[in-house]
């Protein structure tokens, strides 16, 4: 009898033991997702929201080994609306590091409230110019892309490919500017002239003419959103892809709108940072989960997310995110394993990253994926480091 | 600029500028014989698209989804005009735009709720997939087969309001409801019917597009612009102006966006290609204030 009741005890004992132990660290992390989950760019926000729960699953819903307090708030890509929450998860929520921010417009109108309260922000998708140059911030980290450097990787292959005559397309916005132009002004051979066009523009008819007339080797476009379908679709039927190779960047036609496209994206090479196929640490047991939760391939978007997450787990096993100058450190040696591989941040807190070049191929059961080609340049920077003032 | 691109170009442009008039002809109709600003016509756009990708995924038919996309839009239609159009023919055009602006709302979200957010597939008939030569160019069958459609639905359009007595009809109640009301006709159910028929316009269009572009929430809201614009330009009510308006938008469109950047450099150029149809509006309101068929009302 006896002997029973003190193994109960025991066992009660050793059940609590833990707990009071760990109570005072254990305080949750407060970690605000701020994106933009409906609206204009829903899709890519509820994409990067599929990234971070399968990453917390993986962590046993952990950062570091303490409990996560996590608040998501969409901004329904309204950068007004992104301004205000990021107030509200500042004075309500007291939140301690912000992620998320799949839009530049959202996240140039969140940063200010968001930094001037000290809170940590790692972006997982947005990457806008001025804040990797003059504005960049010693709190602020992002772990996806500077819009130039897929560009200047792509360019490269080109040269080395022999491309001798190209022709840019692009949408009439910044990143449009950038992708197109980062491509153009790296390329050695003739610039056979750059289009962009509206937005709103769904009928390229009038662009695949002119492009058709100018003759060139190749074509860079970049398209992403309502306008990556129909540009693919028209291409295709334009007859061009016969005479001109197509260049552009993954997010044209990712697992996400390739369903949409139909034949019409096969042999398109692009420029990203990751892969499916590729075989860095952990990216097959992503890739193979990710596929079992929704039935198809992560995209990047989801991938970036991830990523910062555990980079966000591998900062709170290092140092306590009260402790600004222990874990901004922690943060910057991103002393984790991206699922890119070879990954670490510039003196402006962006990524220096490896390009690489990918394929859509038609697959044994008929349908289309974008298989990993190769990486195309290492170590490729951002061409707005150097205005930034932070040393690395 | 040879002569080949010159051509090719302008076929681009009345390709363009059909499908605009298919749009167009619709908002025109509505307004002409019931004196409704219609925004959901762009709704109609969309969801003909929708109805033709999830019937075709189901039949395999590129004909039977045609059919009964257009018939689903329809019905949808003429329940639309009953219960939330009808009552509103009497009054303020504010209260029309409320309304039917709150529809393509509720549309886009009501497709987003059933299809999902991501685009949906529209594939393109086999057999329309390859090129014509035309001269030198290899222009693409499927927009030569869009150019022709439209053509034949425009030339249906005009001989139903000129040559028929239901088109006589709807040409007298866009003048003066009341009288014809008065003179025994229904007015009621000739107004839903053109409800009908300008959504399976639309509807037409929508699905004559959808191969070319994403089929996706909110598509119809751009398309919707452009055709507002058509019809501004050419009056409100006028069908020859549908045509006229819609002409001349596509090709200012196309031609504004191939030289202006020449001419002028890209910043300007692109940004004032960007408002070319905007300001030939503009210009158009300056010199005939009710549009180029518009009359004073």
């Amino acid at each position: 009898m006896t002997s029973r009741l003190s193994l109960l005890a025991g066992m009660t004992l050793a059940a609590l033991l833990p707990l009071s132990a760990q109570a005072q660290s254990q305080d949750p992390v407060r970690l605000g997702f701020l994106s933009s989950m409906s609206g204009t760019f829903g899709v890519l926000g509820a994409e990067q929201k599929r990234g971070m729960d399968l990453a917390l699953e993986h962590l046993g819903n952990k950062l570091g080994g303490r409990p996560v307090k996590l608040i998501e708030v969409d901004d329904k890509s309204s950068p007004v609306e992104a301004a205000d929450l990021a107030n509200k998860l500042v004075e309500r929520e007291k939140v301690q590091v912000v992620t998320g921010l799949v839009v530049s417009n959202s996240m140039l109108a969140a940063i200010d409230p968001l930094l001037k309260n000290n809170v940590f922000v790692v972006g997982a998708n947005a990457g806008p110019s001025q804040l990797a140059g003059e504005k960049c911030h010693q709190n602020m980290f992002v772990v996806a892309f500077a819009n130039e450097q897929w560009g200047t990787g792509l360019a490269d292959y080109l040269n080395r490919t022999g491309v001798k005559r190209m022709m840019f397309l692009g949408m009439d916005y910044q990143a449009g500017w950038d992708h197109a132009k980062s491509v153009a002004r790296n390329f050695k051979g003739e610039n056979l002239g750059e289009i962009y066009t509206p937005l709103s523009q769904m009928d390229f008819s009038s662009v695949l003419t002119q492009v058709r007339a100018k003759k060139p080797d190749a074509i860079y476009a970049f398209y992403v959103g309502g306008a990556a379908v129909p540009f693919m679709k028209q291409w295709k039927q334009s007859g061009l892809g016969q005479s001109v190779k197509l260049y552009s960047m993954g997010a044209i036609a990712d697992s996400m709108l390739l369903p949409a496209m139909g034949d019409a994206a096969l042999d398109l090479e692009t420029a990203y940072s990751w892969n499916p196929e590729m075989k860095t640490p952990g990216n097959q047991r992503f890739v193979e989960d990710f596929r079992k939760k929704h039935g198809r391939n992560p995209t990047q978007f989801a991938m970036f997310q991830y990523d910062a997450i555990m980079l966000l787990d591998a900062a709170v096993k290092e140092a306590d995110p009260a402790d600004a100058d222990k874990f901004r450190a922690a943060l910057k040696k991103a002393n984790f394993k991206s699922l890119r591989g070879n990954f670490k941040f510039n003196n402006n807190n962006f990524p220096i990253q490896d390009i690489i070049l990918q394929r859509v191929e038609k697959t044994p059961d008929g349908k289309f994926d974008v298989k990993f080609v190769d990486i195309i340049k290492k170590d490729v920077e951002d061409p707005h480091h150097r205005s930034c003032p932070l040393k690395s | 600029m040879s002569i080949a691109f010159l051509a090719e170009q302008s076929f681009n442009a009345l390709q363009l500028g059909l499908m605009l008039f298919l749009m167009a002809v619709g908002v025109t109709l509505a307004f002409g014989t019931m004196r409704l600003i219609n925004l959901a016509h762009g709704s109609f756009f969309m969801l003909a698209a929708y109805f033709y990708a999830w019937v075709i995924a189901q039949t395999d038919s590129g004909i039977i989804s045609f059919i009964g996309a257009l018939a689903g839009l329809a019905v949808l239609a003429v329940l639309i005009e009953r219960i939330i159009i009808r009552p509103l023919y009497l009054r303020d055009h504010l209260e029309q735009v409320l309304a039917t602006f709150g529809l393509i709302l509720v549309f886009n979200d009501l497709v987003m709720m059933v299809w999902g957010r991501d685009p949906v597939y529209v594939p393109l008939p086999d057999i329309l997939s390859g090129h014509v030569m035309l001269g030198d160019i290899a222009y693409p069958a499927y927009r030569l087969v869009i150019t022709a459609v439209a053509i034949i639905i425009g030339i249906a359009i005009w001989y139903l309001i000129t040559r028929t007595r239901t088109g006589g009809l709807i040409r007298a109640s866009a003048d003066n409801r009341a009288v014809v009301q008065a003179l025994g006709a229904n007015v009621d159910r000739l107004g839903g019917a053109v409800f009908a028929l300008v959504a399976v316009l639309a509807g037409i269009a929508g699905i004559m597009t959808a191969p070319l572009i994403a089929v996706t929430s909110g598509m119809g809201d751009s398309v919707l612009i452009q055709s507002l614009v058509v019809v501004i330009i050419g009056g409100l009510g006028s069908i020859s102006g549908a045509l006229v308006g819609a002409l001349l938008v596509a090709f200012v469109d196309v031609f504004g966006r191939t030289y202006l950047p020449f001419l002028l450099g890209n910043t300007t150029g692109f940004a004032l290609a960007n408002m070319a149809i905007y300001l030939l509006m503009a210009a158009t309101l300056v010199w005939r204030p009710f549009g180029i068929f518009g009359k004073p009302r």
